[in-house]
């Protein structure tokens, strides 16, 4: 294998998160590791990595995909979706593929995985705006607000609240439906990191829990490994150590914003943007981590050699943070991404279209969508 | 054993057909803790290919870890071909009862296998190095000292089993250095090699031949086993440092050669009746084998005749195989989407379906690599209108069955699914646009 090339990391950088573009769980082979960002025209563009294993993106126009790749069903349709996508945040990205997933476009497996995971979704939603909205009734000093009043299960739930929240107006400077609107808009973004000190494990908090398990089964199997394979699963592994660190201290920073709600409520209205990027932080740190934890593990039954195979490509997806992050966060020394590519061209494949084997590398791409749904 | 789950041979067969990988790992589970009997070794040497494939973690037992040097040269009984290197899975129960007679039952190895412990590369190579070379000892003591169950072997029955003692001690002596170098190799089948692994290879070849001429011949079947290129192995014999005059390493070259051509054949044989996924995978391996025996010039070691005959018998099977699963197979399997089932079958019949028609593509490519694509693209625009009315005809079935939105959709998808893996996702397409609008009209503008 050849030894790992520093390439020009630091130029190659994307400025922003944004700028990196989001991760896109295409089946086509040759998609795989795509990425979709803002283009200047207003519409999205998307980063391909070189198809032929060598350095470098392909940078499409989203229609452009399709006139130069042959996808699956499922990437057609997910194009058409990802083009009505209006913000492009992991969040609205993982909505939009699964909706398509639902369709039954990667299998019935993925279909279910993604219905499930889209009312998991819902509930995480609704809880963290019932629990914020506790959360504000106590710290306003109306600790005999009874939640048993409000019988949660019945449509108008709303109306039921806008009474009870009418109390905190005074405090607060702000009408019922203002408070009611707000707490609804912060639970959109406060759902996925979820709240300190409650009963379910959130979606970033599950994301770090894969990883961490993904960065212990890569350590015990790498021990075995010598040579550039080693360096290769320390390169992974230092990048998958860093953005653990940089996740749980981006999770604790976004519990610490939602445990002070009134402060919260008084500065959402000037400074939505800044707390919802603040929010979004560990989405955007992890995003594309869990595809690379759930490739890993839909590997794991396979031979030492075929996963060596496996490493080698999840070490040319490994997502680069941003100069932007980099300096954000409390430690700078990210991990140099040495990206050392090498495409395994395997028997019966079309290197140019990964066509015939295809077939077996879409199958794989459609599990990784049920462990990553 | 104290308590067993209640599970009969039949239903366990029922219960292995459209598992999902992960339910077949979670059958096999079970299937460990029953008592083993011919039917219920049957059904696991049915799914014996899935479960290469998908090598879950077992219980540490001495006969599975004696297995494991041996599981490269572990042929079906029907591929086995006397004078061979190989060794016949009907053989591996007697072979494992010969070898483990020698083998101390006290100490590391005996703790170890009661324990209930998953087998792991590291602890294997440990444990390994302990059992390997005296299960070897124990083969050779009991072929020279002529134990009881060899003595009752008439004269050709005798002769193959010493042959496979021979070729099991060669494999259980090398073990411990040779699989750790197989594990460096890419992964199988492999066809290309970088210069550190062809030094690899190179490597593992120089030391077998230091040992003589029975080990550099199991190694080299073992590496051509790993791999669909044997030209591969053949160069890296040529390109070996040895001790050997180059007529004798011509020889070892030409040898393998033969035995190699003579192996195709009898694969490509068998897969004129072994069940389509293991056809289609067996004739793409034969095919890209073949194609690399044939780079080699005529004067070569290959008889370019026998080559050319192995083509012809797999472009027959391949014919047979691929018109039966195009026209019956599958699209049976496709109509059966289409009948009122539970959701859970439906899944595993959907599942099956896509296995099915996953291989018939390979057999497409594998017809196309024998020449014959002039009769496979006749064959695929011919039954491509079969699978577009089975689609038409589900979706007009869904509307009188009155499913709920989700599950019509999922239906029409079983469909699509299938023509996108038979024949492309643009026929794909043109039937989800047309299903789409009997489902949902407004959405058919997909």
């Amino acid at each position: 294998m050849n030894k790992p090339q520093p390439e020009a990391a630091a130029l190659l950088r994307p400025a922003t998160f944004a700028e990196r573009g989001v991760a896109v769980p295409f089946t086509t082979p040759v998609m795989n590791h795509a990425r979709i960002r803002p283009s200047r025209s207003g519409h999205g563009e998307l980063l391909v990595p070189n198809p032929s294993g060598a350095r470098g993106l392909y940078v499409l126009p989203l229609d452009g995909a399709e006139r130069t790749f042959s996808l699956t069903v499922h990437d057609r349709l997910l194009l058409e979706e990802l083009s009505r996508v209006q913000a492009l945040t992991p969040q609205e990205i993982r909505h939009a593929s699964r909706r398509v997933a639902m369709m039954g476009t990667a299998g019935r497996e993925a279909a279910r995985a993604a219905t499930e995971a889209g009312e998991r979704d819902q509930t995480e939603r609704l809880l963290v705006n019932v629990l914020l909205l506790d959360r504000l009734f106590r710290q306003t000093g109306f600790m005999d607000f009874d939640w048993r009043r409000i019988a949660l299960q019945k449509r108008d739930i709303r109306e039921r609240l806008r009474g009870e929240v009418g109390r905190l107006g005074p405090q607060l400077g702000m009408r019922a439906d203002e408070i009611l609107n707000m707490l609804e808009e912060i639970s959109i973004h406060a759902a996925t990191v979820g709240l300190p000190d409650v009963g379910f494990v959130s979606r970033a908090q599950t994301a770090l829990k894969m990883l961490g398990r993904f960065d212990e089964e890569l350590r015990a199997w790498a021990a075995l490994e010598t040579g550039a394979h080693r360096e290769t699963a320390n390169l992974v592994m230092d990048c998958a150590s860093f953005t653990l660190q940089h996740g749980r201290s981006a999770i604790d920073k976004a519990h610490a914003i939602l445990a002070d709600v009134i402060g919260l409520v008084r500065t959402w209205r000037a400074n939505s943007e800044t707390i919802a990027e603040r929010l979004a932080l560990a989405e955007w740190l992890l995003d594309g981590w869990q595809q690379i934890a759930a490739i890993w593990e839909a590997s794991r039954h396979e031979e030492r050699p075929a996963r060596r195979m496996t490493l080698g490509e999840i070490a040319s997806m490994l997502p680069v943070l941003p100069k932007d992050a980099v300096k954000h966060l409390d430690d700078a020394a990210a991990p140099a991404i040495q990206s050392h590519r090498r495409r395994w061209v395997r028997l019966h494949e079309d290197w140019r279209t990964g066509s015939i084997v295809a077939a077996d590398a879409t199958q794989r791409n459609e599990a990784v969508r049920i462990l990553d749904a | 054993m104290t308590s067993q789950p209640m599970l009969s041979a039949q239903e366990l067969s029922k219960l292995v057909d459209g598992a999902s990988d992960a339910q077949l790992l979670r059958i096999l589970e079970l299937v460990e803790r029953l008592e083993r009997s011919p039917e219920i070794e049957g059904t696991i040497a049915r799914i014996r290919s899935r479960l290469v494939a998908l090598r879950p973690a077992r219980p540490f037992t001495l006969r599975r870890l004696l297995t494991v040097p041996l599981e490269p040269l572990l042929v079906p009984h029907a591929e086995w071909v006397p004078g061979q290197r190989r060794i016949s899975r009907a053989a591996l129960q007697t072979l494992q009862t010969l070898a483990l007679e020698a083998v101390p039952r006290d100490g590391t190895l005996a703790r170890e296998s009661t324990a209930g412990r998953r087998m792991e590369d590291t602890r294997l190579l440990e444990l390994g190095g302990e059992l390997w070379p005296a299960a070897a000892a124990g083969l050779r003591g009991a072929r020279l000292g002529g134990h009881d169950v060899l003595a009752r072997l008439g004269g050709a029955a005798r002769l193959h089993l010493d042959q496979q003692i021979e070729t099991a001690a060669v494999l259980l002596d090398e073990a411990p250095t040779l699989l750790a170098e197989l594990w460096q190799l890419p992964p199988r089948p492999v066809v290309v090699t970088s210069a550190e692994e062809r030094g690899r290879l190179e490597r593992v070849l120089t030391a077998a031949a230091g040992k003589g001429g029975t080990c550099l011949q199991v190694v080299m079947e073992v590496l051509v086993q790993r791999t669909d290129n044997p030209v591969l192995v053949m160069q890296s014999l040529e390109a070996c440092e040895l001790r050997l005059p180059r007529d004798q390493r011509q020889g070892f070259i030409r040898r393998l050669a033969t035995q190699c051509a003579s192996y195709l054949q009898v694969r490509s044989r068998g897969a004129r009746e072994a069940p389509l996924e293991t056809a289609a995978e067996t004739l793409a391996s034969v095919i890209a084998s073949v194609e690399s025996l044939q780079t080699v010039g005529a004067s070569g070691p290959v008889d370019r005749r026998a080559l050319l005959e192995i083509r012809r018998d797999a472009g027959e099977v391949v014919e047979k195989r691929l018109d039966e699963a195009l026209r019956r197979v599958v699209l049976e399997q496709a109509s059966a989407l289409a009948t009122a089932v539970a959701p859970g079958d439906l899944e595993s019949r959907a599942r099956a379906a896509e296995k099915a028609a996953r291989a018939t593509s390979l057999l497409v490519h594998a017809g196309r690599r024998l020449g014959l694509g002039q009769w496979v693209e006749s064959l695929l625009s011919e039954t491509r209108d079969d699978y577009h009315k089975l689609a038409r005809e589900v979706v007009q079935g869904l509307e009188a069955r009155g499913l709920p939105r989700q599950e019509r959709m999922l239906c029409l998808m079983d469909q699509v699914r299938l023509v996108e893996i038979l024949y492309g996702s643009d026929a794909a397409m043109e039937i989800l646009n047309e299903g789409l609008a009997g489902i949902e009209p407004e959405a058919a503008a997909v």
